[in-house]
């Protein structure tokens, strides 16, 4: 009888966990997929997908943190050509090539800071500053580079270790993983995942409770700063190369990935693993699709689908 | 509060746009005003894009030898735009207009106006189908499309066989240069009894990695790649290095940038075709200097479908100033 009672709480603890829809309709498109479409069952595809999902999903988990707090960043893609390009041109004035590195991961933590200040100190939506902050810094990224692409430096010590395989694993999926762990448990088991809640469910309720939410939006703000930075640098490394255009219409790829997963647009509920296994969805379905022989136009059809798909059974759930 | 925070935000920007500005080293493209002709350029695509890029510095070149006004402006690859940019543009009134005929119907009353205006208007990269019949542009500057697609796929074809499938991928598989550059790849392919395929594969370069691959793994049937864009063409060459084709899949493709020459180099590509775009931006702009210096009528100049191919891709490589080969 306790058996069978314990069973039955595990169950109910599964089923009522705020992530489980979203991993059910991964397991079903996983399952449909293995069993109906050709050659998405080898190892050759999987790592497509590997290599796919890192860049929009490591700049995803850093736009869930902010979208739970109630705001929302469109420069993300601007930064994803912003960071490398700092780097590339420190080096190239002779700035040693880890500090160029330091700086351009700090160049979108000040991008981030800039957006977070502007938006909390003057109460302008967050959809406009960084509407006009995604024009600023393309604009830079066109200046710094004049518009030519950049190669990576020959002997960048970095490019296995942000790009390379650990034993079949691409290492970029792993740096998606582990800043995907770190964001989960800072998330749901630290005050300031609290916080980050508080703010966007109630944020006057949460001045109430003392908790300071400017300061924990403009940080949110700097970790999508960073990790936009960071993921250009890993698709530098990845590439071996940099365009001035790289990142264009990424915003939108990864709002699409946290929307999928469950975090809200007004702010003040969504999850990491829900973003995690959003971005999967997407690159899985795009991937699909391709194998399925689909015409290349019902792509974007497919997602938007998708989205709409979820955020109504996401709708229905809390009614 | 509010006042300090701005000028202390005013302060910070200001310091950090002198200091990235003298910190880093960088070309100034512009030219500066002068005193003389001043020409509008208008390209279709978007900024950073490394076709239009190589385009606009070729006319930078031009305009800087001859003294030259030249005031760019990126029609970020929608129709509109580039229409309402013309319109501005014959409103302005300059000594002459560079624009890409990217639609064969939307530019024919806007150029009529601006010939009318008796403002000397060129086409360049794209021209109307029916040339000078569709449209009254003066000249046009740049590649055949059509031509340039069949130019490839003859090029491509001692390495396929009859039955053989090939895909073609592009940027954006709707525009104007990825269909006609795709019909003159499908017209000789398919009389050869080769079947294609066309993928849609966006600019951004995981993207096109992702699904290009994705198709070849979906289709192991598939014997050549010929991308019809830059990116597409360079990130074929990656496609078939990642997934260990060479020698099994064949690429052909179109445009020159560091990563196709350095792909053709190690044989990941077997060639591409070199509209020369520099010479784009360089032959159009320089024809104004000599309609106002002497009166010289403007001239439509083939820039080429030259192949580079291993014979002659060092040539290319020794090149050292990016944007030009």
């Amino acid at each position: 009888m306790d058996k069978n009672s314990n069973f039955k709480t595990i169950l109910r603890n599964i089923s009522s966990h705020k992530d489980t829809k979203i991993l059910l309709i991964l397991l079903g498109i996983l399952v449909f997929s293995s069993l109906f479409i050709r050659n998405f069952n080898t190892w050759r595809n999987l790592r497509v997908i590997l290599i796919n999902v890192p860049i929009v999903g490591i700049v995803g988990i850093g736009v869930t943190m902010l979208m739970i707090s109630g705001e929302f960043d469109l420069s993300v893609g601007s930064i994803v050509a912003f960071g490398p390009f700092v780097m590339l041109s420190l080096v190239n004035t002779g700035i040693p090539i880890y500090i160029s590195l330091i700086l351009s991961l700090l160049a979108g933590v000040f991008v981030g800071f800039l957006n977070g200040f502007i938006v909390t100190n003057w109460n302008i939506p967050s959809l406009i500053v960084t509407l006009g902050a995604a024009m600023i810094w393309r604009g830079a990224t066109l200046i710094l580079s004049q518009g030519s692409p950049s190669t990576i430096p020959k002997h960048f010590p970095l490019r296995k270790i942000l790009a390379g395989e650990l034993g079949k694993v691409p290492v970029q999926f792993i740096w998606f993983l582990l800043l995907a762990i770190i964001l989960w448990i800072i998330l749901e088991y630290s005050y300031y995942g609290n916080w980050v809640f508080a703010t966007g469910g109630n944020r006057m309720a949460a001045e109430a409770r003392g908790i300071n939410t400017s300061k924990i939006k403009i940080f949110n703000f700097m970790i999508v700063g960073l990790l936009s930075s960071f993921a250009g640098l890993v698709q530098l490394s990845q590439l071996g190369s940099i365009f001035p255009l790289q990142g264009s219409g990424m915003e939108l790829s990864a709002i699409a990935s946290v929307v999928i997963g469950g975090t809200l647009i007004s702010g003040g509920a969504g999850s990491i693993i829900g973003t995690f296994v959003g971005v999967l969805i997407i690159s899985i379905t795009n991937n699909v699709l391709i194998l399925a022989g689909a015409p290349g136009y019902w792509y974007q059809l497919f997602v938007g689908l998708i989205i709409i798909v979820v955020v109504i059974v996401y709708s229905l759930r809390r009614e | 509060m509010k006042k300090t925070s701005f000028w202390v935000l005013v302060l910070v920007l200001s310091i950090s746009m002198v200091a990235a500005f003298s910190l880093f080293d960088h070309r100034t493209g512009e030219v500066d005003a002068k005193e003389g002709i001043t020409v509008y350029f208008l390209v279709m695509g978007m900024a950073g894009d490394p076709y239009h890029e190589t385009i606009v510095k070729g006319a930078r070149k031009a305009a800087d030898m001859y003294d030259i006004n030249l005031k760019v402006f990126y029609g970020e690859a929608d129709i509109k735009t580039q229409v309402d940019q013309l319109e501005t543009a014959i409103v302005a009134a300059p000594d002459g207009i560079c624009f890409y005929l990217s639609d064969p119907e939307a530019f024919d009353e806007p150029v009529q106006r601006a010939v009318d205006a008796g403002i000397p208007i060129v086409a360049i990269s794209l021209d109307d189908p029916e040339g000078s019949a569709g449209n009254s542009r003066l000249a046009y500057v740049g590649p055949e499309l059509l031509e340039s697609g069949r130019v490839i796929a003859k090029r491509m074809l001692q390495y396929f066989e009859k039955g053989d499938h090939v895909l073609v991928t592009a940027e954006h598989a709707g525009m104007v240069y990825a269909t006609l550059r795709y019909q003159g790849i499908d017209e000789v392919l398919s009389a050869a009894g080769i079947t294609t395929e066309l993928l849609d594969c966006t600019h951004e370069r995981s993207e096109i990695i992702s699904r290009t691959s994705t198709y070849m793994i979906g289709n192991p049937e598939t014997k050549g790649i010929i991308g019809v864009g830059a990116l597409v063409t360079a990130d074929a060459g990656a496609v078939i290095k990642d997934l260990d084709l060479k020698d099994k899949v064949f690429v052909g493709g179109f445009d020159l940038n560091e990563d196709t020459l350095k792909w053709i180099k190690e044989g990941y590509i077997e060639a591409t075709v070199d509209a020369q775009p520099f010479l784009m931006g360089y032959l159009s702009v320089q024809q104004f200097y000599f309609y106002y210096w002497a009166g010289f009528s403007f001239m439509s100049i083939d820039t080429g479908t030259g192949i580079i191919d291993k014979e002659n891709v060092d040539k290319a490589l020794e090149f050292p100033e990016p944007l030009v080969r």
